[in-house]
């Protein structure tokens, strides 16, 4: 590593993942307990838990999973796993809910083919109708990822009975209420991971029960609420023990659903629903329209599943050679051929390869108008490398300066000050040259061969190793260590809600060394870290102690 | 008609503040001096926040006189036709700490009154706006608790222009404070709504109330009984952030309930206003919007509004006054930064405190009980910082309307702070409307000291 120390946060070679001999075989984590409620004999590093707020996508397929297949909006104000464990719902949100659960119960049970092949039974308004008793036990099961307690079926089966009172005794509408309700409870709308003490002498230390473990295996690789199989496992006693649970992860695996997960990693550590919010100045940059964030959203999301499918190295997601495209992105492009509004896959053109080169990336890290090696530059640091560059000093003037003559200077020029200037050298020579390797593309993400009619050289050193151009950049970027370590420092915070604490440290260690000793296959990665303590137990605060 | 409900009950179980369960606000109700109601319950007080991004011009701004004699010119000019409805704050000293965003700083500061709280998940970032929340609850939300009653609309939450960033809620901008300015707890932010014709349907879209609960209203309302009690009894199981959490949402689900089983709403200007639709006119917009509150009031729909004319640090175009991306070639934020005060500069600043004027004069323009809805209402007038050129803090913009019920002056004066605490202007338009609280905001920005000169 460098010693010009700008920048902090993890740094990673090989040889220290490999010291810590965690191999790729299933099962053979010297730290691995037996069943729920045997104490762990060493410390075990976790992170705090609580209430976990659905992101909105959490919230859409699990709509869609707990009813089955209706038009599920994505509600909710916290996109990323991390945020929404600690954002807050105020009272345009519970708006929000409430409309969004009338809705999709209405298109279920206003509808009696819809409705008879969700409940199998027709209600009736009598209190302690045996229809409504089922209907609620099985759906609210799924909703709020464990069985009902007696008390509970109590309470919302009455609710069933007295909506359909005020509704002129109509059952299917108070069933229709009642099931909105659910999905309106706080048991569906956060996962609840409270675990249970693993011993009297530390109340602090929590082991999650069977259906919260179930519920955090589900959304971290399927992205959705638990499904019947794995719910009847754990009733069946069967995430009890490693073998139990290796059957479930390698069950959700097998599905084609596992790529929902792995790719919403990827969305959270990249923020790639920026795009369905991108802007540009349309005065300057002619080539945007509405349609063409999402475009790009969609491409880096078929880009990223293509990397992380069992077997896959995911590595190739810096430096693939194809990417998918609709007419719009061929357009952006510039690729020959006849498209739609349907994604194919193509081999990118010259001068593109890897995520870095991919349009959605390049235009969520740009102005509204203007390209910022810095911010690029930046954003690999933070993001894809997970290394932090201290911000500017308090005194200094971040806009660029205009030139002064009106003559035109490439970004290269107007960033000369960057390099000559030490106290500006020390953090910007981190940054501006992998961003201006990128001055190929401009705002929108589109190639241009020079700028303002200047040549654009795209040359530059990662950490002293030289690169010609993006796509050698995305490369050496592949073969970095410290990218695979952001991958899975941030699956680790994608799988747990919380930023990882120093203690922690040793996890990330054994899910890296998991990922490197296995090709970089990132399911296997996930099967290490499915493994360890940290992703079984909670460690409240002293404060946060109920 | 449908009896007291049971929301009352379950707030003494949750321990959250008790909510006086106001009346409605028939006309038949008022009694013969039409000043209070006939139980003896006064008329409602309304609170407001304006607020516009990037401040004014320090030491250039206020009035030359003080007392009464004060006159609206330069760049107060658009006060003029309200002007005796108006004290003018000026000299506060904004305390901010000056290690984040000036602009978060300011806006926490001056209407949260204290230090932004930065995410867990902050670790160096250069944009360190993107991870900075209220440490208290917004100004508007410490009204709304005492105000709102059982009004359906506990505040109104509005924008007109585009929000800072369409980023707050994602994992790398976690933060709410760049962005929003009415926040009931940390991190937790009520979303504006941008569109006067939105507004005009979430109030208005089923007409005016018929004084009758719908069985539809009912089911409803009958539901969130059961997710309330849900909630309780996970409460019980959680710690201490969380419950704070659960109850914020709760907050929202009586809320909800409420404007489900409020029965009837009235006041002698109340009547069914046109639907704006969406102009693209931000000045038009905000006009729409001035006017859909003012109604709002009348009807006693709500009693509380947060409007954000701009977000802070005014990362936008004004395209009414010429400040566009395609005419200056940025936004008024940069352009302020690159020309320091022009005559550019200038204008947009007089025309945010004009656009603020006509709020004003929109609630000045509907009767009530022999005045006007202005006389009982209390609106602040303020922004992120004091210049947005330099980031300054001292003479802080702070703009106080209305009659707030007899307890603000009339005709408006202005008053020199002389470089005490500006979080003071806020906190004497929460005193005037009656808000029972001796100390308003922390840390440094701490004040128990109304600005007792606009006091009546």
């Amino acid at each position: 590593m460098h010693a010009l120390g700008c920048y902090h946060g993890s740094s990673r070679d090989d040889d220290a993942a490999v010291d810590t001999g965690v191999g790729s075989e299933g099962g053979s984590s010297a730290s691995e307990s037996g069943s729920t409620g045997d104490a762990p004999t060493e410390d075990v590093a976790a992170g705090p838990t609580g209430l976990r707020l659905l992101t909105p996508t959490q919230y859409k397929n699990s709509i869609i999973d707990v009813l089955g297949d209706v038009a599920a909006p994505a509600v909710g104000q916290w996109r990323s796993s991390i945020a929404a464990a600690q954002g807050g719902v105020a009272a345009a949100g519970v708006e929000d809910y409430e409309e969004a659960a009338l809705a999709v119960t209405e298109e279920i049970f206003a509808d009696p083919t819809k409705r008879m092949a969700v409940t199998g039974c027709t209600p009736t308004a009598s209190a302690d109708d045996p229809c409504v008793r089922t209907v609620i036990a099985t759906l609210g099961r799924r909703a709020w990822r464990r069985p009902l307690a007696e008390d509970e079926l109590a309470r919302w089966t009455a609710v069933v009975a007295s909506t359909a009172t005020l509704l002129d005794g109509d059952a299917w509408l108070g069933l229709q209420h009642g099931v909105a309700g659910l999905l309106q409870s706080p048991n569906f709308l956060y996962r609840v991971e409270l675990g249970t003490p693993v011993s009297p002498d530390d109340p602090l230390l929590v082991r999650l029960d069977g259906y919260e473990l179930a519920s955090r295996l589900s959304y971290l690789v399927w992205n959705t609420t638990p499904d019947d199989a794995l719910l009847d496992a754990v009733g069946d006693g069967e995430l009890d023990d490693d073998a139990g649970i290796q059957v479930q992860i390698d069950r959700l695996f097998a599905s084609p659903r596992a790529t929902d997960g792995m790719v919403q990693l990827f969305v959270d550590m990249l923020d790639l629903d920026a795009l369905l919010y991108l802007q540009k100045d349309a005065a300057l940059v002619p080539a945007f329209t509405p349609t063409i964030g999402p475009a790009m959203r969609e491409e880096l999301v078929r880009v990223i599943a293509d990397t992380v499918i069992e077997g896959r190295d995911v590595r190739r997601l810096l430096d693939t050679t194809e990417g998918h495209v609709d007419a719009e992105l061929a357009a952006l492009y510039g690729i020959e051929g006849t498209f739609d509004t349907t994604f194919t896959p193509v081999p990118l053109p010259p001068g593109r390869g890897g995520l870095l080169t991919l349009a959605g990336f390049l235009a969520i890290n740009s102005g509204e108008a203007s390209t910022s090696p810095t911010i690029r530059g930046l954003t690999i640091r933070r993001m894809v490398m997970c290394q932090d560059i201290p911000p500017p000093p308090p005194d200094v003037e971040a806009d660029l300066p205009e030139p002064g003559d009106g003559t035109p200077m490439t970004k290269r020029e107007q960033l000369e000050q960057h390099v000559t200037d030490p106290t500006c050298a020390a953090c910007h020579g981190f940054m501006d040259p992998m961003g201006l390797a990128l001055e190929h593309f401009d705002a929108l993400g589109g190639w241009r061969e020079t700028d303002q009619g200047l040549v654009i050289d795209p040359s530059g050193d990662l950490d002293g190793v030289p690169f010609a151009d993006a796509v050698a950049l995305g490369s050496l970027l592949a073969e970095h260590p410290q990218t695979g370590d952001c991958v899975v420092r941030n699956l680790y915070r994608y799988a747990t809600g919380h930023i990882e604490q120093p203690d922690e440290q040793p996890t990330i260690d054994l899910t890296y060394a998991a990922l490197v000793d296995n090709g970089h296959d990132l399911t296997l990665a996930v099967d290490a870290l499915v493994r360890s303590e940290s992703f079984r137990h909670a460690k409240l605060s002293e404060e946060d102690a109920p | 008609m449908k009896t007291m409900h049971r929301r009352t009950l379950l707030r003494g179980m949750m321990g959250a503040s008790a909510v006086a369960v106001g009346l409605p606000l028939f006309e038949a109700m008022l009694d013969a001096h039409g000043e209070a109601l006939a139980g003896g319950d006064p008329l409602p007080l309304r609170f407001g926040v304006w607020f516009w991004g990037n401040g004014s011009q320090p030491a250039a701004w206020a009035p030359a006189v003080q007392g009464a004699g004060w006159e609206a010119t330069g760049l107060l000019t658009g006060l003029a036709p309200v002007k005796d409805r108006i004290n003018v704050v000026s000299g506060g000293v904004l305390p901010v700490p000056g290690v984040n965003n000036p602009h978060v700083e300011g806006a926490v500061g001056i209407l949260a009154a204290g230090n932004p709280l930065l995410h867990d998940s902050f670790n160096g970032q250069a944009n360190d706006w993107d991870f900075l929340t209220v440490p208290n609850p917004s100004v508007d939300q410490i009204a709304a608790d005492h105000l709102a009653g059982s009004t359906p609309f506990r505040s109104l939450t509005l924008a007109v222009t585009p929000v800072h960033t369409a980023d707050a809620g994602s994992s790398n901008a976690p933060g709410t404070a760049i962005s929003y300015i009415s926040h009931p707890a940390p991190y937790v932010f009520n979303p504006p709504i941008m569109d006067p014709s939105e507004l005009f349907a979430a109030l208005f879209g089923a007409g005016l109330p018929t004084g009758e609960i719908t069985s539809a209203a009912q089911a409803r309302a009958n539901v969130l009984d059961a997710v309330l009690a849900d909630a309780a009894a996970l409460r019980t199981r959680l710690g201490k952030n969380d419950r704070t959490r659960l109850d914020l949402h709760l907050e929202g689900i009586y809320e909800l309930q409420n404007r489900l089983t409020t029965v009837a709403m009235g006041g002698e200007s109340c009547m069914l206003p046109v639907d704006p639709g969406n102009p693209t006119s931000e000045r038009m917009r905000a006009k729409a919007f001035a006017d859909l509150v003012a109604m709002a009031f009348a009807c006693d729909l709500s009693r509380v509004v947060s409007l954000e004319f701009s977000s802070p640090a005014s990362h936008v175009d004004y395209p009414d006054i010429g400040i566009t991306g395609a005419g200056l070639g940025t936004s008024f934020h940069e352009y302020e930064h690159q020309n320091g005060y022009n005559e550019n500069v200038l204008t947009g600043l007089r025309y945010f405190v004009e656009l603020y004027g006509e709020f004003v004069a929109a609630l000045a323009a509907l009767p009530e009980a022999g005045g006007t809805l202005l006389d009982r209402s209390c609106v602040l007038g303020t922004s992120d910082v004091a210049g947005g050129w330099d980031h300054a803090m001292n003479d802080y913009p702070i703009l106080v309307a209305g009659g707030a019920g007899g307890a603000l002056k009339s005709p408006g004066v202005h008053v020199s702070l002389a470089g005490d605490n500006a979080a003071r202007g806020p906190f004497t338009c929460l005193k005037a409307v009656g808000v029972p609280i001796d100390a308003f905001g922390t840390d440094q920005f701490a004040t128990s000291n109304p600005v007792a000169e606009i006091l009546a």
